[in-house]
């Protein structure tokens, strides 16, 4: 009973389904008559063209002859009857107006062929064989217009041209019944075997419909299936992804914890009842001088040498894990590989089980022997430190700038202040009560400085309680934390009384000696000046012109040698003499002297700013006395124009005095190191006292060229 | 009712297709009844033939152009014809020959099937003499004249051009063969034109008029 139902049920459910595989199978059908036909009338009408060619080629009249109608006929009419089948066949295949227009169109062509083939009564079986092909389509309903057509040729030929269609002269009226009834025969029989054909399709079309439905169920349930298990499938996936995950983040998070504990400096343990490493980390290994593999299952015993400390170690595990109490031990030893004793700080905590009890103990052990090294590094410092700034004499101070706080000062302070050191806070309030009144301001600014990070050097006097004076010189410099900011400001003061008196002393001694000798020069410039007045009265009694000009000569040269000492006790420095000035106030007397009009000429200076000891300024400045002398003399006669000039310059640790004119030139054959004049004698003995080297060309006008070392001892040594 | 223009189309080309294929079916009907040019035939046999009449039977002559194609419907009637005579008639076939003409341009397959036809003689028209003789103009014709000589029936033995089948023609000849009376003793004759032009068939017939 259930399975008629589902029978049922899959033939209702595949009723549409039938329809549709017929209804596919029968437009099938239809297109492939619809194209069988297109060929089969261009077949056709070929056949009839064919025919007629062959049946009736020409029309004939007499000797004469011409294309017959009747291929006309075919070649046109034929076309015209094939055509619009063809093309709908061609374009619209499967329409239900294609097969009714090639059946009319089927059943003209049949009357065409009757007309050219004159009627024969063979050809008439155009008609029934169109008939057949025509049930092709598998709709009867096609049968119909192709039987009109017939039965109206028949019909209309019957009455107007009988024996056109039945031979007969006298046919009856109703002689087209009998034609057509032939044809409705046949059309029984094609309805008949086209009704059979349809059934079988329908046959066709539900069971395809069927097995399409089986195929359906089939798939369906395989791809239910299918489903199922892809779902599992993914599922089984999803869940092996998810513990390979979860075990990656296990071997993670392990990796993770063993990273950190290893590189944790201090000392990671867990130890059970036993003694026995279960857990080490690579800093209690290494200190071991083992491996964290080597350490794991071995107890201390089998690493430390020292059984104290392992005795040590065990009763304070036992206590753990017995109390079940943590303990905390803030200095211990332990003895490593090396030999070493390593400080320790250690906590240990018992591992809990889930009863409530603990067989093992964890512990981290703090390395801090570098702490303690500190520790006493630090106590040795400060026992130094206090060792020096109790026994010398400055004053060691350190403040706290923020609170305002002295910090520290040496025992020194006692001395240096004449004040009893009571206490810390004594001495920071009367600090500042000690200042010299006139110097608080600057303290003051110059502790402001110290506090925003820069130092001080300063002196200032202390007022002592017996009101004694002291200088003392404070050098303070800021202490930064970690930030950069000044938590801390530290100083050392030094008691300057003496050093300071002492200095005023030198001062004084050196004042007194520069004044004394700025009097000295001035003497001497004036001694040489009341030489030079005396020489000049002196001349104004010569009357010979060359014993006048050696006057004038001797006056400038003495004048030279004045210069010096004036520009000497004019100037700051006593032991130097800034040579371009001088030479500036040399070549305005030398001009003077010898009233040289500026427009004749023009004597060029260019001096570097160099500045000459008075034992190389002296010879300069007569040398070049002399060689200007000599060209304002000699060089420009009959008051010719020209120029002089004179150049100081020092290049490569030596000095180059250069005085050249543009006036006529030395004498032929004029030789300057033996030259016989005063003057030419001077300038050699000048330039030994320089250790220098005289250099003379002659061309266009004289130049003579003096070059001599900075340092004429480093010469002569 | 409203047509969208695919099928607006489709019966626009119908309606000329329909109309195309029954005026071309017309213009076919209209030739194949259109009769070949009709003349008066000589009511007594004419002397001047070169055909023997038959004293003691009727004598019939057909009038053949060998390469006319409609006029083979004719011989095949011919033939149901003699069938059906037994023996009462003459027949000959004239087989038109132009003047000019190139050898044996008559023997056709209608000369071979005239000649196949018991009791049908086969002749050669020369220049068509005989048949001016007998004013005739269209292939196809029939003339039948009894023992003495007398013009019993003149016409086509075919119902259309070229088409075989029962005819008033045929009936007649029949008839008068067998009864010595028929319906009609004239048709309208279905063939090729047996003389080229209307001017040398209109001379002929005057001249046999003539006679």
């Amino acid at each position: 009973m259930t399975e008629i139902s589902t029978n049922l049920e899959t033939r209702e459910a595949t009723g549409g389904r039938v329809a549709e595989i017929f209804n596919e199978h029968q437009q099938l059908v239809h297109r492939r008559t619809d194209r069988m036909f297109a060929g089969l009338m261009a077949l056709q009408w070929l056949g009839g063209v064919a025919a007629a060619l062959w049946v009736s080629p020409k029309a004939w009249a007499g000797a004469s002859s011409q294309t017959h109608p009747h291929v006309w006929a075919a070649l046109l009419l034929g076309s015209v009857i094939s055509s619009l089948p063809i093309i709908l066949a061609v374009t619209r295949p499967g329409h239900v107006t294609t097969r009714y227009t090639v059946a009319v169109g089927q059943m003209l062509m049949g009357a065409l062929l009757i007309h050219l083939t004159g009627g024969r009564i063979e050809t008439h079986f155009h008609v029934f064989g169109s008939l057949a092909f025509l049930s092709c389509y598998r709709d009867w309903r096609v049968l119909i217009p192709a039987t009109i057509v017939v039965a109206a040729d028949h019909f209309l030929r019957g009455v107007f041209w009988p024996q056109s269609v039945y031979g007969v002269l006298a046919a009856s009226e109703w002689r087209w019944l009998e034609h057509a009834g032939w044809v409705l025969f046949e059309d029984t029989v094609l309805f008949i075997a086209i009704r059979h054909s349809i059934g079988e399709m329908w046959g066709i079309a539900e069971r395809t419909a069927e097995i399409e439905s089986l195929n359906e169920g089939l798939e369906a349930h395989v791809a239910n299936r299918t489903a199922q298990l892809v779902a599992a499938n993914r599922e089984l996936e999803r869940e092996v992804a998810e513990r390979k995950l979860a075990e990656a983040e296990l071997a993670e998070q392990r990796s993770f914890l063993r990273q950190v504990i290893d590189l944790n400096p201090s000392f990671v343990f867990a130890k059970d009842a036993e003694g026995r490493f279960t857990l080490v980390n690579r800093a209690i290994a290494e200190a071991y001088g083992t491996s964290v593999e080597g350490l794991l299952g071995k107890t201390d015993a089998d690493f430390n040498s020292n059984r104290e400390e392992v005795e040590w170690f065990r009763r304070d595990d036992l206590e753990v894990i017995n109390t079940l109490k943590e303990k905390f031990i803030p200095e211990e030893v332990i003895t490593d590989a090396r030999g070493q004793v390593r400080w320790l700080q250690t906590i240990k905590r018992p591992i809990l089980s889930p009863d409530g009890t603990a067989n093992q103990v964890l512990g981290i052990a703090t390395d801090i022997t570098a702490r303690k090294q500190a520790e006493r590094a630090l106590r040795q410092s400060e026992e130094r430190f206090r060792q020096i700034a109790e026994n010398i004499r400055e004053v060691f101070w350190i403040t706290e700038p923020r609170d305002k706080k002295l910090v520290y000062i040496s025992p020194a302070y006692e001395e240096v202040w004449g004040r009893p050191f009571r206490s810390l806070s004594d001495v920071s309030s009367t600090w500042l009560d000690a200042i010299h009144p006139d110097d608080r301001a600057r303290l003051i600014e110059a502790e402001v400085t110290v506090q925003s990070g820069g130092q001080y050097d300063l002196e200032y006097r202390i007022v002592r309680p017996d009101g004694e004076i002291r200088w003392v010189r404070d050098r303070a410099f800021p202490i930064t934390n970690v930030s950069g900011e000044v938590y801390r400001v530290a100083g050392v003061i030094d008691d300057v009384t003496e050093r300071k008196q002492a200095l005023e002393q030198i001062k004084r001694s050196l004042h007194e000696k520069e004044v004394l000798l700025k009097e000295i020069h001035h003497r001497v410039k004036n001694n040489m000046q009341v030489i030079t007045s005396l020489l000049n009265l002196q001349s104004k009694t010569i009357k010979d012109e060359q014993a006048l000009s050696v006057f004038q000569d001797s006056q400038n040269r003495v004048k030279s040698m004045a210069l010096i000492h004036e520009t000497l006790y004019q100037s700051e420095d006593l032991s130097r003499i800034n040579f371009a000035e001088y030479l500036q106030k040399l070549v305005a007397h030398v001009t003077r002297s010898y009233r040289i009009r500026p427009d004749a000429v023009r004597i060029n200076v260019n001096v570097d700013d160099v500045s000459l000891p008075i034992d190389t300024a002296v010879p300069c400045g007569l040398i070049i006395n002399e060689l200007a002398s000599n060209s304002l003399k000699y060089a420009f006669p009959a008051e010719t124009q020209g120029e002089v000039n004179i150049t100081f310059a020092r290049a490569d640790a030596q000095y180059v005095l250069r005085v050249s004119d543009t006036g006529v030139g030395l004498p032929d054959g004029f030789d300057p190191d033996k030259g016989k004049s005063l003057g030419m004698k001077l300038v050699r003995m000048l330039t030994g006292q320089l250790c220098g080297r005289l250099e003379c060309r002659n061309g266009v006008g004289t130049t003579f060229e003096i070059k001599f070392p900075e340092d004429k001892e480093e010469v002569r040594a | 009712m409203r047509f969208n223009k695919g099928q607006f189309i489709l019966f626009a080309a119908c309606a000329v297709w329909v109309s195309l294929i029954a005026l071309g079916l017309g213009l076919l009907w209209a030739y194949e009844n259109r009769p070949g040019p009709s003349t008066t035939p000589p009511a007594q046999w004419p002397s001047d033939s070169r055909i023997d009449l038959a004293t003691d039977r009727a004598t019939l002559v057909i009038m053949t152009h060998p390469h006319c194609p409609c006029t083979r419907a004719s011989i095949g009637e011919l033939a149901r014809l003699m069938a059906q005579a037994q023996g009462r008639v003459t027949a000959y076939a004239l087989f038109l020959k132009p003047e000019g003409s190139y050898d044996d341009w008559e023997k056709t397959d209608l000369w071979q099937s005239a000649a196949s036809i018991p009791g049908v003689n086969v002749v050669v028209d020369d220049g068509g003499a005989e048949a001016r003789r007998f004013h005739a103009m269209t292939s196809g014709q029939i003339l039948l004249y009894d023992a003495e000589g007398r013009l019993l029936f003149s016409g086509g033995i075919t119902g259309s051009r070229g088409h075989s089948g029962d005819n008033a023609g045929l009936s007649a000849v029949v008839s008068l063969l067998n009864t010595g009376e028929a319906e009609a003793a004239e048709t309208f004759a279905f063939g090729c034109p047996l003389f080229d032009t209307q001017s040398e068939c209109r001379g002929s017939l005057d001249d046999g008029n003539k006679h």
